[in-house]
């Protein structure tokens, strides 16, 4: 089955700029995929386009067998709740504690009772961050924070993960760490779309690649290194 | 619920002195505008009572069919806002003018014949529909010849309420727009310094309503504690100097009753939460595009 599917998908901005063009993309459920290509080939616009951040211009995507182009307003937070997110810039809140900014997913689903609490402890065993669930963000390093950001995926069992350049501020050993948990993520069921330009993690880890060149798939193998 | 609730209130204390600076200026401006609303209601309580000292007065033609004075005072008392007709004969009119201008009695006798007309007296219940009936009967030239608004301070005081109320109404609405601004702009530090949060709140699966409501009920608060200030400022002025101003101007009737009280205070309270729920609602709209 598939998870996630772009059926001619095109994005056109404001500007008149093609961001995607004609876009036909099937992934598979438990699938990990890597989307790669040049900074500008339309990598974010795809992924920001899977959370309904972005609207397409035209063409049909399907998430989680929901055809997603025509989902109303206040049905978005359910999709995006199915969906975990990682950016480059982390994006935890500086304010909250490593423990409560995994946490605060299960407070916007509604989830934060006791079971949540123990999941959320789990969930930090898991990443590796137990010992620093009191931490607040400014006192972690940049691969702490990305393992919190992907904690936060975890702990709503989102059976989809994608990550936005996740590596990119990372140095090579971090990197690597990460783009492991994120195979741990999969191995335990989510599919994961992970956008890079990381030609050395892709081909060390030998999955999924879709390659996008000027908002067009140039390439699309199943079990593949990077093509540049 | 809990979260909406510790958000607000954590976000009002960090945001203490633009918090306290938004609740200031809506006490300011709702103390204004109760000032302006218990004006209104003396003006319009002196309406009431000079209204309904004031007769309206038709003086008939000689000639008038009695089958048409008695169908005329059968109309007007039927009319809402009339409170009593009467209807004063000619020989009532004369004995009147004996009994009361004693001095002057003699002079009729030297007429002979009764120079008063008949009349009808009206009372009113609510001024405000005296000058519409006057200008009834003066069209009925058949029965009337005459109508006199005794004293015509019902239309000048209506004309004075009148404008007493649009300036009111506009004053009103000008100093509710510029507190519904001062909420929007402080509610929009609030949402501004929290965007990030708000993004990520969005982006993680949060309704509207999760992240709109701490900031609604951030707003509703300065509403209410503006509105809780302006309430017992007014409060405790009024019942201190109400009653001062009517014991120097006897004409003014002041209200200092507690149910007067009660339910401008009602209004303000309700105003205030209204308005700062409205501004803080508009406020976080544009960041929930997300």
């Amino acid at each position: 089955m598939s998870m996630i599917v772009l059926h001619d998908v095109v994005k056109m901005y404001s500007t008149g700029a093609i961001a995607l063009d004609h876009v036909n993309i099937y992934i598979p459920q438990r699938d990990f995929v890597f989307l790669v290509g040049p900074s500008g080939a339309g990598k974010s616009t795809l992924l920001r386009l899977l959370t309904k951040d972005q609207e397409p211009s035209s063409g049909t995507i399907y998430v989680d067998g929901i055809n997603i182009t025509r989902l109303k307003r206040n049905e978005i937070p359910s999709l995006r709740r199915r969906i975990g997110v990682i950016f480059q810039d982390f994006k935890l809140l500086p304010n909250l504690s490593v423990a409560q900014n995994v946490a605060f997913a299960l407070k916007v689903t509604g989830e934060d009772d006791k079971r949540g609490r123990e999941f959320v402890t789990q969930t930090l065993d898991t990443v590796g961050l137990a010992n620093r669930a009191d931490h607040y963000p400014f006192q972690l390093s940049g691969g702490e924070q990305q393992r919190v950001a992907i904690a936060r995926c975890l702990v709503t069992r989102a059976p989809i993960v994608i990550a936005d350049e996740p590596t990119g501020n990372l140095d090579r050993e971090t990197g690597w760490e990460t783009i492991k948990l994120l195979a741990k993520v999969n191995a335990q069921g989510a599919t994961v779309v992970v956008a890079t330009h990381n030609q050395e993690l892709v081909n060390r880890m030998q999955r999924h690649v879709i390659a996008l060149e000027d908002g067009r798939v140039v390439h699309d193998e199943m079990v593949s290194g990077y093509h540049a | 619920m809990r979260y909406i609730f510790g958000a607000a209130f954590s976000a009002l204390w960090r945001n203490r002195l633009t918090s306290f600076t938004a609740i200031i200026t809506t006490a300011v401006m709702l103390v204004v505008s109760v000032a302006f609303l218990a004006v209104d209601d003396t003006l319009g309580q002196m309406i009431d009572t000079l209204g309904r000292r004031t007769n309206l007065v038709a003086y008939l033609v000689d000639d008038a069919k009695p089958s048409e004075v008695t169908a005329l005072i059968g109309s007007i008392r039927a009319r809402p806002g009339v409170d009593q007709v009467n209807f004063i004969s000619r020989a009532e009119a004369a004995s009147s003018f004996r009994e009361t201008l004693t001095d002057l009695a003699e002079v009729l006798d030297v007429i002979e014949t009764n120079p008063f007309p008949a009349s009808i007296e009206i009372r009113m219940l609510d001024p405000a529909g005296a000058l519409e009936i006057a200008e009834e009967l003066r069209l009925n030239t058949a029965v009337v010849e005459q109508v006199l608004v005794r004293a015509d301070v019902v239309g000048k005081l209506l004309r004075i309420s009148r404008m007493a109320r649009i300036g009111g109404t506009i004053i009103l609405f000008a100093l509710g727009a510029v507190t519904l601004f001062v909420i929007f702009n402080t509610i929009r530090l609030a949402v501004y310094s929290r965007r990030e949060e708000i993004e990520i709140m969005k982006l993680i699966g949060a309704t509207d309503w999760f992240v709109r409501g701490p900031f609604v009920i951030e707003g509703a608060f300065i509403g209410l504690v503006g509105a809780g200030i302006a309430a017992a400022v007014f409060v405790v002025g009024y019942s201190n100097f109400g009653p001062v101003l009517n014991s120097l101007v006897a004409f003014l009737p002041i209200q200092t009753e507690t149910d007067f009280m009660a339910r401008l205070t009602v209004f303000t309270v309700l105003v205030g939460v209204v308005v700062g729920s409205a501004g803080a609602f508009f406020s976080v709209m544009r960041y929930l595009r997300i």
